[in-house]
């Protein structure tokens, strides 16, 4: 099913938007472009040792034995790193010294409840609670108010169809979404699927021949064959309508999107199934974006975090619970990147949080607040009180981005 | 457990499973009642067009349609006709003054928020599935809205007769059931046109809304409630007073004296329908079925034989008070005991949905949203009406249809999640564990929103 865009939709979203307002030295070679900021929310709890997994660290295999082997596959970063195989595109953009990966973070955010912990991840609050408004809406207002460097009229950009907590407040913001009616969604399904067989087994029949869900579920691909992303997957078109609208003239300056379908709780499929797959669109959406956005690459932040990490071990159902530590990630053409930033806690027994998560060493504000300081120029001060509430404890991470 | 059975039965007769107080099985009863008669109350739908209105409306813009293309016919021939600045000024205004069906869905929808259990809502879905008219043809496109509102409401809590008698003359019935131009073929006007009798009406008059199918009527008696109904027609002569409403139009009736299931009816105009009605309502089968069907649509497919009686019984002895036949359904033990059996179908979906986020649930549209449910609004396939099986709406593709609308719903109100006390009701037992664990665990909360609506609970009753 392709997804389109309703031309009433596009125009609707960049019409109200001005042109960058401002003034180009009648000097400069090459023409003024504002930054152009994308958060991608991976909803669901991503576990970051999938998509990163520290090789280095002696207690990981045991860990995931029954995964399989994880020093053989994966993609390498550094002695100690290696990426998930199926991040190709990302590892290119690694290579290139414009991914930046983050492993060992978290919000403070510490009961494992998704609700809660995406309320905190969007609200920039230390903890549950707060007025409503998001972090990134808080910011853009932040950047509006100050003369000079951005247009005063800029707006945000929600690719969803509501407006996500991220970007609730006071600054205007867009929505937008590529399609009236989704295709299903089979993680709901499954779980749908699971209340039906314990109370209602015709149900469960209708549902079951309805959405072809047993495919999903026995999901395992062929050994040694990647799962193919279909080129219509809804994450990339979308991303390459995103690179599209973003890299517009008057396009958005601020998007934010969501990915779902990350609490692998059973049957992960890490490197051949189910996550395999999610890593796949994400990569595929990552490399369409850059596409898109052409000469406005090099000026483009995205900004990858999810709500917490994983679990360190396997589960009795082949997949992983909810945990703490976790990873995030800046790509894009401004990013200073090629590294992975990790105060490295360990996954021995006792080094592991409450015995079963990776410890969180770094606080993921620290991450956030550096990139807006780099990208929207705000300062510490404002960071520490207005964008990200009471947090004068946690110093914005410098080198973050390219001058 | 009483209060096991207070949830059952609140749920059965109702729009939701969750009961944040649990009332006392009477209290339980007083509610419901107090909903059925506050869904009768007209007076919820002031200001909203009437089926007078309606019609009006549709002569008002078929005019303003057909100057227009004389205007141009004549411009293109180089005639002189009627120019459109010689139609009345006002029928404009008058042509745009009918209700969209979006439009009557959100404000019925919002009418049913009053109520406590939404029971009314529940029976008048009932009696306007009864007593179908689907949206197929213009005409009744434009008076169907109003015919609910006009006919089901006043009087699904009065005698069956009195709401027998207003759904068969409403122009809307009148239309879809090719009355309005059914003619006596030895009328006056049947004589001059060679028109005759169309047995349309009188076939579903008999077959589904009085005497069902087994109700021991002949093709003699479908002839003679034809001919009883011929004259029976919609004004809709603009410079009419009575432009837009039902009429009796003698030329058109056909003369003589007639018989009915064993009676007699001697020639009398617009009164042999009258009479007609009448014998037909108080006629035992017409107890049977109405309760037969009543009974069936809120229990289950086979309902045991003293339930449909105690109901019977009731239609019997009071002569069809709807309202006495109300409160004996409401009696039966089942409805309270048995577990819910009954899937909702997607019309039902949705006012459940706009009850438990106390708003209206788009986009997308109500209407598009029916239509990819297999329910398009006010557009049953016959006149029989939507399926009341078990399981009439559990096909995989409905079951899949509903899944993607309610996914749809989640993503856009999935933060009221918090609002609606959900994890309350799991507590008082309206809810599963395994539905209540379900909802906790999800990804987010817009997945929790849709499994909550998709569970069983919220979708069987």
């Amino acid at each position: 099913m392709s997804t389109k865009v309703s031309r009433r939709a596009f125009l609707a979203c960049t019409a109200p938007l001005l042109v960058g307002s401002r003034l180009v030295p009648a000097a400069s070679a090459a023409p003024f472009q504002e930054p152009r900021l994308l958060v991608v929310n991976l909803r669901g709890a991503l576990d970051g040792l999938a998509a990163i997994a520290p090789v280095g660290d002696p207690a990981l295999e045991a860990l995931r034995a029954s995964f399989g082997s994880t020093q053989k596959l994966g993609l390498p970063l550094d002695s100690f790193f290696r990426l998930n195989s199926n991040l190709t595109a990302l590892h290119e953009l690694y290579t290139a010294k414009e991914a930046l990966f983050f492993h060992a973070v978290a919000t403070p955010y510490r009961s494992r409840s998704h609700f809660d912990a995406q309320i905190v991840l969007e609200s920039g609050q230390p903890a549950i609670g707060g007025d409503g408004t998001g972090w990134l809406n808080r910011a853009l207002a932040a950047t509006s108010t100050r003369s000079g460097e951005w247009s005063k009229d800029a707006s945000a950009l929600a690719v969803s169809p509501t407006v996500p907590l991220i970007l609730r407040g006071p600054a205007p913001v867009e929505n937008w979404q590529p399609q009236a009616l989704q295709p299903v969604d089979l993680d709901l399904a499954a779980r749908l699927l699971t209340v039906y067989e314990a109370r209602d087994p015709r149900l469960a029949l209708a549902l079951r021949r309805g959405v072809g869900i047993d495919a999903f579920l026995a999901e395992q691909a062929p050994v040694g064959k990647p799962p193919r992303v279909a080129s219509s997957d809804r994450f990339v078109t979308t991303m390459e309508a995103v690179g599209k609208l973003m890299a517009k003239d008057d396009g958005p300056r601020i998007a934010a999107m969501t990915i779902d379908g990350w609490d692998t709780h059973a049957s992960q499929g890490t490197d051949n199934g189910r996550l395999a797959k999610q890593f796949r669109a994400l990569d595929g959406g990552i490399a369409a974006l850059k596409a898109n956005m052409g000469p406005l690459w090099p000026n483009t932040t995205v900004v990858i975090v999810t709500e917490f990490g994983r679990t360190a071990r396997v589960n009795g159902t082949g997949g992983t619970d909810h945990g703490t530590g976790g990873i995030a990630m800046l790509i894009g053409g401004r990013v200073n990147g090629g590294r992975v930033i990790a105060d490295w806690p360990g996954l021995s027994e006792p080094e592991l949080l409450d015995g079963r998560d990776l410890k969180p060493t770094t606080d993921l504000r620290a991450m956030l607040k550096g990139v807006l300081a780099g990208v929207l120029g705000l300062e510490d001060a404002v960071l520490a009180r207005t964008i990200f509430p009471e947090s004068q404890a946690i110093k914005p991470m410098g080198d973050l981005l390219r001058a | 457990m009483a209060a096991q059975s207070t949830i059952i039965g609140m749920n059965r007769f109702g729009l939701s499973p969750l009961l944040h107080e649990v009332p006392t099985i009477d209290a339980a009863h007083s509610i419901l009642m107090a909903d059925a008669e506050s869904a009768s109350e007209v007076a919820l739908f002031t200001g909203v067009p009437s089926t007078q209105d309606s019609l009006k409306a549709m002569l008002a813009k078929r005019a303003i349609a057909r100057a227009r293309k004389d205007e141009m016919s004549s411009q293109a021939e180089g005639n002189k006709a009627m120019n459109m600045r010689e139609l009345p000024a006002e029928l404009q205004q008058i042509a745009d003054e009918r209700l969209s069906l979006e439009k009557e869905l959100r404000f019925t929808l919002r009418a049913t928020r009053k109520q406590q259990s939404g029971f009314g809502e529940r029976l008048v879905l009932y009696w306007a599935n009864h007593f179908t008219i689907s949206s197929n043809k213009g005409k009744v496109k434009w008076s169907i809205g109003p015919y609910v509102r006009e006919v089901v409401r006043p009087y699904m809590l009065a005698r069956f007769e009195q709401l027998l008698f207003a759904a068969t003359t409403h122009p809307a019935m009148l239309f879809y059931l090719d009355n309005a131009g059914s003619i006596g073929p030895g009328s006056a006007a049947g004589k001059r046109r060679e028109r005759g009798l169309n047995e349309n009406l009188a076939r579903e008059v008999l077959e589904l809304h009085s005497l069902g199918v087994d109700g021991g009527y002949t093709q003699q008696d479908v002839t003679a409630l034809a001919k009883i109904l011929t004259g029976w027609t919609v004004d809709l002569d603009p410079r009419s007073a009575t432009c837009g409403t039902a009429i009796f139009v003698a030329q058109r009736h056909e003369p003589g004296a007639k018989e009915l299931m064993g009676h007699r009816i001697d020639e009398a105009g617009r009164d042999e329908l009258v009479k007609a009605i009448g014998i037909l309502a108080a006629h035992p089968s017409t107890a049977r079925n109405v309760a037969r069907r009543l009974v069936a649509s809120f229990l289950s497919d086979s309902p045991s034989a003293d339930s449909i009686e105690a109901v019977q019984a009731s239609f019997n002895r009071t002569g069809g008070d709807l309202r006495a036949v109300t409160q004996q359904l409401i009696a039966i033990e089942a409805m309270w005991t048995m577990p819910p059996l009954k899937i909702r179908s997607p019309l039902e979906m949705i006012y459940v949905t706009d009850r438990l986020l106390g708003e209206t649930p788009m986009p997308p549209d109500l209407t598009v949203a029916l239509a990819a449910m297999g329910q398009p609004y006010l557009k049953a396939p016959s006149p029989k009406g939507w399926t009341e099986d078990n399981d009439g709406w559990l096909s995989s593709d409905g079951i899949k249809s509903r899944l993607d609308w309610a996914s749809v719903v989640g993503a856009k109100f999935g933060d009221l999640l918090d609002t609606i006390a959900w994890a309350d009701a799991a507590s008082s037992g309206s809810l599963s564990a395994d539905t209540a664990d379900a909802v906790r665990r999800a990804e987010s909360k817009d997945q929790a929103m849709a499994l909550l609506l998709m569970s069983p609970e919220f979708q069987r009753r």
